[in-house]
């Protein structure tokens, strides 16, 4: 039997390592007060249950408690400062926590439905400026959904059509 | 071939080798499948990296710039809102052209054609440029937006042209990818099923051999023990347990049972028919003794014995009747009722512990002798071992000890009678008799003979006469040039198995007597059974040259069937006929059909007990030409009588009233 311990204890941790999250190092968003800016025109829009709308600016979206994080994105090698607010935070402002899920829209009319599992499972940053300019279409902005990359990569719920850029609308789902 | 294979992998090495080959198996076949997996899942990327779509949505972003343009040239002026349509459908290109530039490079690194991206990324320049410098000619605007939007257009059907062939060749190694896998898969389940099925072989004969095993360990057990037609305890075991019992001096009594009658059972109704008296027999003795414990056993053939924890005689007696009533009660079998009945020997313990030591060999000598003792006295009845017997079993004892000791030292002496041819009474041969002298004085043959067949010591005294009587005679034949034959007696058991060919052939060697001077005497018997193997066994010795006599015809059954079955060349008539022929008609006239009938059969007769004148008169006017008696010799000691016959034969007498 003492030859076949090792093995065993290899096979247990061959499957531990199977199954447990990886591990992330994140730093995530962290909390920054912002300097008003002209920002290029554009507009999110969230539409509640029973139809009513609110549009945000990026001016407006502002005004909620503001992030920024250093991460790089599909779509660039190189890292940048993204800031914005919390997609979280713009949620909760509205009642919409506990919905079962929101569908966003992009201006190019890209369309993707979130389930609550995972804005609550990760940290999704509505950035409106990069490296501290306002964000423009060009770079996939004005407002575009940002996650920090180790993240991004290591989550469970989320993928790479949850970063919505050009962000239009967020409609709750019922 | 099969069985050596499966007893090659059935070793240590085999097993060892086997399961390596497994691991090694299932191992290779875990890396192929997850090569081939990972290969799939690349291929699967192509897809999802959404190459396919960019393309497809590239051409809707096309189509919102169209609708600006068109927007643009309805109203005829760039108004704010319209610049901001003409922007926002421009960057959308742009991002688009971004993810594109990327995938082109991806999948098709080495095509210089102008791509899509570049086509997007020329009209978002051509756009750029104009509206740095001002929109003065709407017309011409959308005259060259509608160029590049046709340019880009027909960019991006040829990329999605491309990209379909690319899915194609992926779907096509994904389903080539599939099949290979699916080949791999069977040949593995193949080897597994086959490794499967020897394993379970290999099983099965295991655990066929481990039951044939453990069923002839058991019947092995039970045979060695017990007697397979009756089930009763066989002589090993009861061997065993009578043993015991005496070694720890318990009172024993021993009772032999030997069925009267089961042979001609046997004979006349088959060997089923003796099975079952054999088998009933057995259960009746077993029956019999149930009550009051003890153990029945079948020894041999017909032979059962009973065992009892009592030395009382008496009791043994009660015993003793109620078997001897069990088993006379007729048996049916198929129909018919086979009766039998037993003769029994009764003995205790104590008598033998008495008379000559308490040991299983013993009691078992003496349970024979008053075995014997019963069939003698008539059969069907019991005798206890007592002091009379006891006598008369020392004396038989002694007796065929001393008998033993004759025939392997020689202490048999050889004694001739002369035969004669009639009417001149010259002596032409002897007929050898065996004598025996015990402590100076004759036994007589009738009862050491009969001692000898019953202890299965005659054929060795018929061998020893052989050898003797055939060497005096050539002996003496060469020392005065005589012609005496000489005629040896020879019991029938020689035929049921014997070497008595070689045996005969061994003395006439020995001896150098020519084989015509040799006659064997049979004597009638009812005892030969198998008479192919009797005239197999006769018409060898006549092969050798010897001539076969039929001994004491007319005394017994005096077959006819006998007589023309034995192939003799010579019929010699019993004294018994020869008693009373002097004034029995009727016996004269069986002498005379004797002689006619061996006449036709073309044997000689030869007639015993010629005791005077008269009988000698009498069957030489039947036509007699050879005798044997008194009147013309006693036997003698072998020497004495072939002096005598020499002296008879120089100087002939006639015997005559």
């Amino acid at each position: 039997m003492p030859r076949f311990s090792s093995f065993k204890l290899a096979v247990c941790a061959a499957l531990v390592s199977l199954a447990s999250p990886g591990v992330s190092l994140a730093s995530g968003p962290s909390p920054v007060e912002l300097t008003q800016i002209t920002h290029r025109p554009a507009s999110l829009t969230l539409v509640m249950p029973g139809g009513e709308q609110v549009e945000y600016t990026p001016a407006a979206l502002e005004q909620l408690n503001t992030y920024e994080m250093t991460t790089r994105t599909p779509w660039r090698d190189d890292e940048a400062v993204f800031q914005g607010v919390l997609l979280r935070d713009l949620l909760e402002r509205h009642g919409m926590a506990d919905v079962k899920a929101i569908r966003v829209r992009a201006e190019n009319d890209f369309t993707i439905t979130m389930d609550r599992a995972v804005w609550e499972g990760e940290s999704f940053l509505i950035a409106t400026r990069v490296d501290g300019r306002p964000h423009s279409r060009r770079e996939r902005g004005p407002i575009q959904f940002v996650l920090d990359w180790d993240a991004y990569r290591n989550s469970d719920v989320a993928d790479e059509n949850h970063l919505v850029w050009m962000a239009a609308e967020i409609t709750v789902v019922e | 071939m099969l069985h050596r294979l499966l007893d090659g992998f059935a070793t240590r090495f085999g097993v060892v080798i086997a399961v390596l080959a497994g691991f090694v198996l299932c191992l290779s076949a875990g890396v192929y499948f997850q090569s081939g997996a990972n290969r799939v899942l690349k291929s699967h990327e192509v897809f999802r990296q959404n190459h396919v779509r960019d393309g497809f949505v590239s051409i809707s972003d096309m189509l919102r710039l169209t609708l600006v343009v068109d927007e643009l040239v309805a109203s005829n002026a760039l108004t704010p809102a319209l610049h901001d349509k003409l922007l926002a459908a421009l960057d959308i290109l742009y991002v688009r052209a971004r993810s594109l530039e990327t995938r082109e490079s991806t999948l098709f690194p080495d095509d210089d054609a102008e791509t899509p991206s570049d086509a997007i990324f020329a009209l978002v320049d051509f756009v750029d440029g104009t509206m740095a410098a001002g929109v003065h000619d709407i017309a011409q605007l959308k005259l060259e937006l509608l160029w590049h939007i046709e340019n880009t257009r027909s960019r991006l059907v040829t990329f999605l042209d491309k990209m379909r062939r690319q899915e194609d060749k992926f779907l096509d190694q994904q389903a080539r990818e599939v099949e290979q896998q699916a080949r791999v898969v069977g040949v593995i389940f193949l080897v597994l099923a086959a490794a499967m099925s020897i394993s379970l072989i290999l099983l099965r004969k295991e655990i066929v051999a481990r039951h044939a095993r453990a069923r002839a360990e058991r019947r092995a057990d039970y045979l060695a023990y017990f007697d397979a037609l009756t089930t009763l305890p066989n002589r090993i075991q009861f061997t065993d347990k009578v043993e015991k019992r005496l070694k720890k001096k318990l009172p024993t009594g021993v009772l032999l049972l030997d069925l009267d009658g089961f042979k001609a059972v046997n004979d006349t109704y088959g060997h089923a028919a003796g099975d079952a008296v054999l088998k009933t027999t057995g259960d009746r003795v077993a029956a019999a003794i149930a009550a009051q414990g003890g153990i029945a056993a079948r020894l041999s053939g017909d032979e059962y014995a009973v065992c009892v924890p009592f030395e009382d005689v008496s009791v043994l007696e009660f015993y003793a009747d109620s078997l001897l009533e069990a088993l006379c009660l007729p048996i049916d079998f198929e129909g018919e009722r086979l009766e039998v009945q037993a003769s029994i020997g009764v003995v205790a313990s104590e008598q033998v512990a008495r008379c000559m030591g308490l040991t299983f060999s013993n009691m078992m000598r003496a349970g024979d002798f008053a075995l014997y003792a019963s069939k003698e006295g008539g059969k069907g009845r019991y005798t206890v071992y007592d002091d009379a017997l006891e006598v008369k079993f020392s004396e038989r004892r002694g007796m065929l000890e001393d008998l033993e000791a004759a025939i392997s030292d020689g202490g048999l002496d050889v004694y001739l009678q002369p035969k004669v041819h009639l009417p001149s009474a010259v002596p032409y041969g002897f007929e050898a008799l065996v004598r025996w002298q015990r402590d100076g004085k004759f036994v007589s043959p009738d009862i050491f003979v009969t001692l000898a067949e019953e202890a299965g010591l005659v054929m060795d005294i018929d061998l020893f006469m052989l050898s003797q009587a055939t060497r005096i005679i050539a002996e003496r034949n060469a020392a005065a040039g005589a012609t005496f034959s000489v005629s040896v007696n020879l019991s029938a058991l020689h035929f049921n198995g014997s070497n008595i060919v070689e045996d005969v052939q061994t003395a006439l060697e020995r001896s150098g007597l020519p084989p015509e001077f040799l006659t064997l005497e049979i004597t009638e018997t009812v005892q030969i059974h198998d008479w192919e193997r009797v005239r197999h066994v006769l018409a060898q010795l006549g092969a050798l040259g010897c001539k076969i006599a039929i001994d004491d015809f007319g005394s017994g059954y005096s077959s006819l069937a006998y007589l023309r079955n034995m192939l003799a060349d010579e019929l010699k008539v019993d004294r018994t006929l020869i008693e009373e022929i002097v004034h029995s008609q009727e016996s004269q006239h069986v002498l005379r059909a004797i002689c006619e009938l061996s006449s036709g059969l073309d044997m000689s007769v030869i007639v015993e007990g010629i005791e005077d004148i008269a009988q000698s008169e009498v069957i030489q006017k039947i036509g007699c030409a050879r005798a044997q008696g008194y009147l013309y010799g006693r036997p003698e000691p072998a020497e004495l009588a072939i002096d005598a016959a020499l002296i008879r034969v120089a100087a002939p007498q006639t015997y005559a009233s």
